[in-house]
């Protein structure tokens, strides 16, 4: 696997290249951009955080930091941001899939003790719907994406039991400014 | 690089404030408290230790420690609703501290309350110390200042398994496994108060204020008619010069704590055991937002991953199973870079739960992974559906699991803790290392509704068999004296005064407190894991 950086919003992946060509010294580096071969050499300097970066014979001198994800590049008088992704995060948000109808059922026998919504309301993501309540506990049942209430057909104060329509919701197709947008670059996670 | 949780919780919420100024307010009421017990004595007592030259307690470990580094401090609020309040802290401060660059316990009397005299949940105080020691192989310095045990209360201390004789064999113990200890005696040690020094490997007296004697000048003169005075019968000179029951004597206290330093500087360190530790880091959520997140009423529900957030290193969290038995949080993460598995409740123990817990717990087991355990649990399902299904046979595999464990164990009180759930979870009767509470806990074989509503119903059958019924007041009239006394016995205070855990903690705490939990929890070898039959 590769790993992911995002830099001034595009994504690339670099693979540290092992492919027992390159004709590694000490410092050097040899890396797969997108698919392109470099190689670098990049050797600590006396400060902290400062490396010389050699890239095609021509030297650099760059300073770096480190914050969690973040990587801070100081290099000819720019500070450059460099976000460190997470490729299982990605690659989960790639394929998840998008909110279809669903019915939310009760995960337990219980009483409704407050409905917040009405037929027919538009919801987001992690709205409270109603709440219930079962072995001395008050559970939040929330829209889990961004849809409309279908139905909601108990009222506060009613029994149910296990596996209950507590409310169906159905998906609101995704806002028209992300359809509408023409650009091929896909959004960022 | 591991993946963070993603924190859904929304600072300009009405909850969240609502729940920030209700958590806000228990805080200060703890640290009222804790204050309290720490420091406030009647003028008298402070002039009595003036008299005699004593520093106060908590100067006297304050000289003891490492200048800068933590004390974790336990059950600082032991005994608070036990003997009208007199017993402040139990009387005996204990905690872990560095000392010379080692991780240390330290026992030290209180002589400000009645002379430092031993009540029964004094001597609960220090075995439990002493047990600690011994799961964890810390070493133990004893500061030494006890009038012995309280007379008006020694049926309740003396003679039970874990009473005070458990002191001094919990201390013969810890040097049968290699583990050296000191005793810096500052006041009398009389009769069972003179082993402490006596089954130290080291032990330190002062000059004037410090004695060692199996019976004091009083005691001696009713028993043999002899007279003599306290320095003669059991003075620091008498024992470093001729009986040789303690080894260096002391001019001043704090001359003696500078001469325990340096005892302790030539201990041998532990032989941690080897684990790849990961570089710490601090959690990306700040860990204050856990007072917006915990509600204000316990039967409302909130998302453990969100306290897991504001605890684990970088806020790193892999899930195990996500989708199965969704009302039990099971992953790995880091803890000050110590890898640890997480169990927390998100909602009332299933089947599937109680399963997942079990097989999870067999996985940190495999993986050699400390286990910590975050406490909200009303329970396990009841009703038909749930007994035909058999949730006591997955609940019994979830406690088996747990209870052969081979990892170490730790336990956070994060909200409530009620019936059986206290057991799954890893409550003070399954050997955790550690049990820490926040101020917002709550404890109990059931709620108090619950239990008022299981009384008066039984009550109202009784009486329905005799031919009577009872009106809404008469069944009011039984109901309300259960439930007060359910919610009074089943707070945080009320559970910390009885030792069920190792004090309470400001939940922001949490990862520092845990942090020198798991690093002392490496001295001990992590053994193979063994259960029993699980009813498959």
């Amino acid at each position: 696997m590769g790993y992911d950086f995002e830099l001034e919003n595009r994504t690339s992946v670099v693979h540290p290249a092992s492919d027992g060509c390159g004709n590694a010294g000490p410092n050097i580096v040899a890396l797969s951009i997108d698919g392109v071969r470099t190689e670098v050499s990049l050797t600590p300097g006396r400060l902290e955080g400062e490396f010389i970066l050699e890239v095609d014979g021509r030297s650099e001198r760059v300073f770096a930091a480190t914050d969690g994800d973040n990587h801070f590049i100081h290099l000819r008088g720019r500070t450059l941001q460099v976000a460190a992704i997470n490729a299982l995060e990605r690659a989960q948000q790639a394929a998840a899939p998008t909110g279809g109808d669903e019915a939310l059922r009760a995960p337990m026998p219980g009483v409704v003790v407050g409905v917040s919504v009405e037929e027919g309301a538009e919801v987001e993501t992690g709205q409270l719907l109603l709440t219930i309540e079962s072995m001395k506990l008050q559970t939040a049942i929330v829209a889990p994406f961004h849809g409309r209430v279908a139905e909601i057909s108990l009222e506060a104060g009613a029994n149910f039991e296990q596996d209950t329509v507590l409310v169906r919701l159905e998906a609101i197709e995704t806002t028209t400014h992300e359809h509408g947008n023409d650009s091929t670059e896909e959004k960022s996670p | 690089m591991m993946r963070r949780i993603e924190s859904r919780v929304n600072v300009l919420s009405e909850d969240y404030q609502r729940f920030h100024a209700k958590n806000i307010e228990r805080l200060s009421e703890f640290h009222r408290r804790q204050d309290d017990a720490r420091f406030e004595r009647p003028q008298r007592d402070h002039d009595r230790l003036a008299h005699h030259g004593k520093i106060f307690v908590r100067e006297r470990i304050k000289l003891l420690l490492d200048p800068g580094t933590p004390f974790l401090e336990f059950s600082s609020l032991a005994a608070n609703s036990e003997y009208d309040g007199d017993s402040k802290g139990a009387s005996v401060v204990t905690g872990i501290g560095i000392v010379s660059g080692r991780e240390v316990i330290i026992r030290a009397d209180d002589p400000s309350i009645k002379g430092g005299a031993w009540y029964p949940l004094t001597v609960k105080k220090n075995v439990r110390c002493l047990d600690i020691a011994i799961e964890n192989r810390l070493p133990v310095v004893h500061i030494c200042d006890s009038a012995g045990g309280f007379l008006p209360l020694q049926s309740e201390l003396f003679a039970d398994q874990v009473s005070a004789g458990r002191i001094f064999r919990n201390q013969a113990i810890l040097s049968k496994m290699g583990v050296p200890q000191l005793s810096l005696v500052f006041g009398q040690c009389t009769a069972g108060g003179a082993y402490i020094p006596a089954l130290s490997d080291y032990a330190v007296i002062l000059r004037g204020n410090g004695g060692i004697f199996l019976g004091g000048p009083p005691l001696v003169k009713a028993a043999t008619g002899e007279i003599v005075d306290a320095d003669t019968l059991g003075g620091a000179d008498v024992h470093t010069q001729v009986s040789g029951v303690a080894d260096y004597a002391a001019n001043s206290e704090e001359e003696a704590i500078l001469l325990g330093r340096e005892i302790v500087s030539f201990w041998k360190r532990p032989d941690k055991i080897k684990k790849d530790r990961r570089k710490p880091e601090a959690p990306f959520y700040d860990p204050k937002e856990l007072y917006g997140i915990i509600p204000d009423d316990i039967k409302i529900q909130f998302d453990m991953r969100e306290v897991i957030a504001r605890i684990v290193d970088g806020s790193y969290f892999h899930e195990y199973q996500p989708d199965y038995g969704k009302t039990l949080i099971c992953g790995y993460s880091y803890i000050w870079g110590h890898r640890v598995g997480i169990i927390g409740n998100n909602g009332v123990l299933f089947n599937d739960s109680s399963l997942k817990g079990a097989h999870f717990i067999e996985l940190c087991n495999q993986n050699r992974t400390p286990i910590v355990f975050l406490q909200n649990i009303t329970g396990f399902m009841v009703g038909r559906e749930y007994e035909a299904r058999g949730i006591c046979k997955d609940g019994a595999k979830f406690i088996m699991a747990q209870a052969g464990s081979a990892v170490p164990k730790f336990t956070v009180m994060v909200n409530g803790s009620f019936g059986a759930g206290n057991y799954g979870m890893c409550g003070r009767a399954y050997d955790g290392r550690f049990v820490f509470s926040w101020p917002n806990h709550q404890i109990g074989i059931m709620g108090a509704e619950q239990a008022a509503n299981v009384l008066a119903d039984v009550k109202v059958r009784q009486l329905e068999r005799a031919g009577t019924t009872l009106t809404d007041t008469e069944i009011e009239e039984i109901r309300l004296p259960v439930i007060e006394s359910f919610e009074r016995e089943s707070n945080a205070y009320y559970a910390t005064s009885q030792i069920w855990d190792d004090g309470i903690i400001d939940p922001v705490d949490t990862r520092n407190t845990l942090g020198i939990a798991l690093s002392v929890a490496e001295n001990v070898p992590i053994e193979e894991p063994r259960y029993g039959v699980m009813r498959l």
